[in-house]
């Protein structure tokens, strides 16, 4: 009997013990020097937030929401710094603050990504306008070229590297110039034969028909060098006069003749316009999307090879982020129904090389965001997500001429809750947003045994 | 050393004689030993926000345990089980399998059985069924970095607590006579549970733990 008090005792006793001993927690099993980061907007830690644009914002996303980190409305932090915080207890910064080719270094800080960056071109988005854009490659030659890194990593590092993005618009808008071109070129050289050919559109059905489109054309073409005008008054008078020594009336050539061919001239404007959309599209979908997703593949070899120089440089950890579903973005919806396949396809043709390239290289963890983000936008209640497709930033507004997130703050945003909304601007996620990435990526090194 | 192994033989040959009343009414029994919980999981999916399809798995644990028991006829019993509180493992299963231990929490299932024993009071052998109301208590659950980092990354350390339950447990078992005072118990049961683990995150993951307990004891009757 006395056993069975002491085994009660002992029951007892283990509890008070147990209740006494709570609170140690389970600890990172992996541990880092600092969280170094590069790469474009995605993941900018405030390299523009100086002068006056510090007054308004200076991040890619919902600037100036305060709070500390992990408050039920995400404050305004970008993933690679919320993931700083989770494993090393504070968010990281810009290490290169700036604008319009002034650039200052800040000692302590390890996020080189910049705003507008591209993979090796100095030349990305906004760099007309100011913005600092150093290329990712330039980004890593900058942490090397610190004198106490002494051009290596130390390999203590957790290394983040996105990019890409500012490649696919710099192509777009390539692709886009280079089929407006041909559109032009080809609606330029549909104009006189449109003309032509409504002009002989009033001589009647057949042998005669064909025997006025021939005699017009001889006329306009011996007319030789003339303005345009000038010959449009050449090819009314071949149509009449053909219509006199054949015997009928060419009634389209009659009323342009009465009108100075206001109406065949926009008629045939008409006909021009729809040749070169049509040539425009055939350009963008043929030889200029081939030229796109070459020069994306080629930017996503260089993003790879990026990498590679972090690692041959002492790296031992490298989490390297793909490009998010850009097509699904109020950029890439805004963009029409005939652009969208083509931002997919872009960022495809990047992501895949990107992958390729760094398929088996040790101490690189590939994360998939861009499937991550599909998932977002086909299941956003899953995610906490209460909106997928609107921008929180007004960024028409006088109060935010950026025409990005990047003069974004709560002052001039779009009424109602946001907390909850993916994008802050036509690309760049919400602090929310920026959130569920970072979880994203933790998650991702859970499983790899890097956190 | 001769000594005991004659005691034994002495035992055993005396087995039948001197077991009239080993289990017999008004007869008190006390027993320790090892306990060991398999939560047989069927895991639920994580609440939004959460990685489609994150699931949770819970580790056995085992501990050292005893009880006591009251008989209250030859057949009719009523007993208690006394142990020191299980530690089990909570895992990232699903969406987060491969992630490790995220987890853990500490259980004390208070069960009180009516049972059932099989045979006369003197047998050496006697099964038993029962039939058990528990209260499944759990405490201390912790959290911890990689928890944090998915689910609030940078934020305050994620905590889960777990819902304490009241439920049925069906035993079997069966015990052996050594002599008139010692015996061996060996039992199994399976415990109907269903709870609900809740974030400090706002999340809730139901799982159905439903655990075996089997163990081990050596008693004696007082």
């Amino acid at each position: 009997m006395r056993f069975v008090k002491q085994l009660a005792l002992g029951s007892i006793a283990a509890l008070l013990l147990a209740a006494c001993g709570g609170g140690s927690e389970q600890a990172a099993k992996v541990t880092y020097s600092s969280v170094v980061s590069f790469g474009d907007s995605l993941s900018d830690a405030g390299t523009y937030k100086v002068g006056q644009i510090a007054l308004v914002g200076g991040m890619f996303t919902v600037n100036g929401i305060t709070g500390s980190i992990g408050a039920s409305t995400a404050p305004s932090y970008v993933w690679p710094q919320l993931l700083a915080a989770a494993v090393m207890g504070t968010p990281s910064c810009a290490a290169r603050m700036g604008f319009a080719g002034v650039v200052a270094p800040v000692a302590g800080c390890t996020n080189y990504a910049q705003g507008g960056s591209r993979v090796t071109d100095p030349n990305g988005s906004g760099k007309a306008t100011g913005a600092l854009t150093e290329p990712v490659v330039a980004q890593i030659q900058n942490f090397l070229a610190l004198p106490a890194n002494a051009g290596k990593f130390k390999g203590t590092e957790l290394i983040t590297v996105q990019g890409g993005a500012n490649d696919m618009f710099a192509q777009a808008d390539i692709l886009t110039a280079a089929a407006t071109a041909a559109g032009n070129t080809a609606g330029n050289a549909a104009f006189m034969p449109a003309i032509i050919s409504r002009l002989a559109g009033g001589a009647p059905v057949g042998a005669t028909r064909t025997a006025a489109q021939t005699a017009i054309t001889t006329a306009v073409v011996s007319a030789g060098n003339q303005t345009v005008p000038q010959l449009i008054g050449v090819a009314i008078g071949a149509a009449l006069t053909h219509a006199g020594s054949n015997g009928y009336s060419n009634a389209i050539a009659n009323a342009a003749a009465g009108d100075s061919g206001a109406a065949l001239v926009a008629g045939a404007t008409a006909d021009a316009n729809a040749a070169g959309a049509l040539a425009g599209a055939a350009y963008a979908n043929g030889t200029g999307a081939g030229i796109a997703l070459a020069n994306m593949s080629t930017a996503g070899k260089e993003l790879a090879d990026a990498v590679k120089s972090i690692i041959a440089n002492g790296g031992k950890k490298v989490v390297v982020m793909n490009i998010p579903d850009a097509s699904q973005t109020p950029y890439g919806v805004s963009a029409g129904p005939q652009q969208q396949p083509l931002i997919l396809a872009m960022t495809q043709s990047f992501n895949a090389r990107l992958k390729t390239e760094l398929a088996g290289v040790s101490g690189v963890l590939f994360v998939d965001v861009f499937t991550e983000n599909q998932k977002q936008f086909a299941t956003p209640a899953q995610f906490g997500l209460s909106n997928v497709t609107d921008k929180v930033c007004k960024v028409d507004n006088v109060s935010n001429p950026s025409g990005s997130s990047l003069f974004c703050n709560p002052s001039n945003v779009i009424a109602g809750d946001t907390s909850r909304y993916l994008f802050a601007d036509g690309v760049h996620p919400t602090p929310y947003g920026h959130k569920l990435f970072a979880q994203f990526v933790n998650k991702e090194l859970v499983l790899a045994g890097w956190l | 050393m001769k000594k005991s192994i004659a005691f034994l033989t002495f035992s055993a040959l005396s087995l039948a004689a001197s077991m009239a009343s080993a289990q017999s009414a008004g007869t008190w029994l006390g027993r320790l030993g090892m306990t060991t919980i398999a939560p047989q999981v069927t895991s639920g999916v994580m609440t939004a926000p959460s990685f489609e399809g994150t699931k949770s798995d819970v580790s056995s644990a085992s501990q050292v345990s005893g009880g006591v028991t009251y008989m209250y006829t030859d057949n009719i019993s009523i007993d208690v089980p006394l142990a020191l509180p299980f530690t089990h493992k909570l895992y990232g299963a699903g969406a987060l399998a491969g992630a490790g231990q995220i987890g853990e929490v500490q259980a004390l299932p208070m069960t009180a059985f009516l049972q059932y024993r099989f045979m006369e009071a003197d047998s050496p052998f006697r099964p038993y069924v029962g039939i058990g109301a528990t209260y499944a208590y759990f405490f201390n659950a912790k959290g911890g970095a990689a928890l944090t980092a998915m689910t609030n990354p940078g934020g305050p350390t994620t905590t889960i607590s777990v819902d304490s339950k009241f439920t049925v447990t069906p035993q079997i078992g069966l015990t052996y006579a050594i002599d008139d005072k010692l015996f061996v118990d060996v039992f199994y049961s399976k415990t109907m549970l269903q709870t609900r683990n809740t974030f400090s995150t706002g999340q809730t993951l139901d799982i159905t733990l439903d655990p075996a307990s089997y163990g081990i004891t050596i008693g004696t009757k007082f």
